[in-house]
């Protein structure tokens, strides 16, 4: 079953086409990985896919219609979206913010009903984040921080997950903690679409990458497909050393050219 | 447990309720012609013409029941605009809105009508405000940022502030530019009823405006962005947020002049008591901004003086410094 299915899409800032002529299709119960040099228009390529920017051109269609037929409520129920560096702007506890999660489902107006709690109590156990449930959110350090936002997208429990730079500064245990988590995502049948900079990582969790350059999509595949020497020094200007250990990617950059 | 602030919230709202109505009891009662409860109850509830009746119908009811749509409201669009905004220093007078209905106000001042006919004054604010409103959208496009719309508000309130100093300074003759002045300090005194059916109806449609947009207000601690995905369309929670602040800000200060920092202080005491969650916070900041506003009222009729303090003198004298002590114990914090 197609996630997404994506024709020719286009996003525009007024002249500027951040993103261009690009398809592709996402799967449910795989993790995709959106790789590229900086600008290369992954943040606005994912905005477009949650529905944040409108493409000025091509189709894009979500579990098999059309992205703007969908009401925002109904997308929200199926679709979750975690932005780059996620901000929280009040010391809101850790359950308040995983909850806002369940505002596509919850009703209007009134408590939390006890589908909705359980819901929080699951997102957060399998974040690992239930021990924080009472912390003010404003108060946890960055790794933690990233896992309750995830909690609050698994909250709403949607069939696909938007993560726009989700190992973002995060030390290594926590980069690793993220995405395992990402990748039991998938293996429980959701599908997922992450913008990763650390291409060992993203050669490592996920199922098949798309390298974004200038706006284009250059090259979609398996991480062994796609990260070869030579493409990596026509896309990102950089020699590396990548050789095989384990059944795994190596990727190591050497100097600019 | 996870009930838990939900049981403090109602709490909150029944203990705030309580004080606004025991404050509302006390308003009527209160003043140089003290009444006993009794003699209150029985003037609200008969149609008997003695003098206590008189006074508590005709003098101190409409101006309690101002205090308190005026509060309300005032509390109200602080606590909206401080969620909207992402920050607790917002208050109503930030779009522009109390400027223009100044503007409005002193307008009919100056052109006489307010003599002629005492309903022209806040006629004029309600004007004033609606053309600040117009302007604003105007000024920051139908579909600006935040930020833009900010930057109009300044604008506006400058452009209004300069109008008015230019009616001061081109009146006929020094009394109307005093009563101009006193005008804009804010005041309950001397309001009928008249001036609460004007300001009643915008004030409720403003206020049913405001407390829909509290789910909204809650995504929007997590960003614009993550708001937006959560289903919240946020085109229509600015309309909300605009349109309501500036029936209510307009319909208050078109009846009562500027009063200040009722909408600043009240969201930010009431704020750590609701878990800092900006939807939680609505219906508390509008019971507490009521009760404020009956309270200072109340001060100002009671303290002895020879000319009546203004309302809004009264709360910015200790709003001010009482705002001070919150910045500097939140410094001391953050330390």
């Amino acid at each position: 079953m197609n996630g997404f299915r994506v024709r020719n899409i286009r996003v525009c800032f007024g002249a500027r086409e951040a993103v261009r002529q690009s398809s592709f299709d996402l799967n449910d119960g795989e993790i995709v990985g959106l790789i590229g040099p900086n600008g290369a228009g992954k943040s606005t390529l994912i905005r477009a896919l949650a529905g944040l920017v409108t493409p000025a051109g091509g189709s894009l269609e979500f579990l098999g219609k059309p992205l703007e037929k969908w009401s925002a409520r109904e997308r929200a129920k199926q679709l979750a979206y975690l932005p780059q560096f996620p901000q929280v702007h009040w010391p809101l506890s850790v359950h308040a913010a995983v909850a806002l999660g369940r505002m596509p489902h919850a009703r209007r107006i009134g408590p939390l009903s006890a589908a909705d709690e359980a819901a929080i109590e699951r997102a957060l156990a399998e974040t690992g984040t239930a021990a924080l449930k009472e912390r003010a959110v404003t108060t946890l350090a960055g790794g933690e921080k990233t896992l309750v936002m995830l909690a609050r997208t698994l909250a709403s429990e949607p069939k696909f997950l938007l993560a726009d730079e989700p190992v973002a500064g995060l030390d290594l245990c926590h980069q690793l903690e993220v995405m395992e988590l990402l990748r039991r995502l998938a293996g429980s049948g959701r599908g997922v679409l992450a913008v990763l900079h650390d291409l060992t990582l993203a050669a490592r969790f996920c199922d098949r990458l798309l390298l974004l350059k200038d706006g284009r999509l250059v090259c979609e595949g398996t991480p062994a497909q796609v990260l070869t020497a030579e493409r990596l020094r026509e896309t990102y200007g950089v020699d590396t050393e990548i050789y095989e250990r384990d059944g795994e990617l190596r990727i190591i950059p050497r100097r600019r050219l | 447990m996870t009930n838990q602030p939900c049981k403090n919230t109602t709490l909150l709202i029944g203990g705030l309720t309580l004080l606004t109505a025991a404050l509302f009891v006390w308003a009527l009662a209160a003043g140089p012609a003290g009444l006993t409860l009794t003699e209150v109850f029985r003037a609200l509830s008969g149609h008997g013409f003695s003098a206590a009746d008189l006074i508590v119908r005709e003098i101190r009811l409409p101006r309690a029941l101002l205090a308190i749509l005026i509060g309300g409201s005032l509390g109200l669009s602080g606590a909206c605009l401080q969620g909207w905004l992402k920050n607790p220093l917002a208050e109503p007078g930030v779009l522009g809105v109390s400027g223009g209905a100044v503007l409005g106000a002193v307008t009919a001042f100056y052109t006489g009508y307010a003599a002629l006919f005492p309903i022209a004054l806040p006629l004029g604010g309600l004007a004033g405000a609606l053309l600040a409103v117009l302007f604003l959208l105007l000024l920051s496009g139908f579909s600006g940022t935040t930020a833009t719309l900010i930057l109009a508000g300044v604008a506006v309130n400058t452009l209004a502030f300069a109008a008015t100093a230019l009616a001061l300074n081109f009146s006929h003759n020094p009394y109307a530019a005093l009563e101009i002045v006193f005008w804009q300090m804010g005041s309950l005194a001397d309001r009928g009823f008249d001036h609460v059916w004007l300001a009643l109806p915008f004030i409720l449609s403003g206020c049913i405006l405001l407390l829909s947009t509290g789910r909204a207000l809650n995504a929007l601690s997590l960003g614009d962005d993550t708001a937006a995905s959560l289903g919240i369309h946020l085109g229509w929670l600015r309309w909300r947020l605009v349109i309501g602040t500036a029936l209510c800000v307009g319909a208050g200060v078109a009846v009562a002049g500027s009063i200040g920092f009722v909408g600043l202080v009240v969201p930010h005491l009431l704020r750590p008591l609701t878990r800092h969650e900006p939807g939680r916070l609505l219906v508390p900041s509008m019971l507490g901004g009521a009760a404020l506003l009956l309270a200072a009222d109340l001060a100002v009729r009671l303290l002895p003086a020879v000319s009546e303090l203004k309302i809004g003198v009264l709360t910015s004298l200790i709003g001010a410094p009482f705002f001070l002590v919150l910045i500097l114990r939140g410094r001391r914090e953050a330390l």
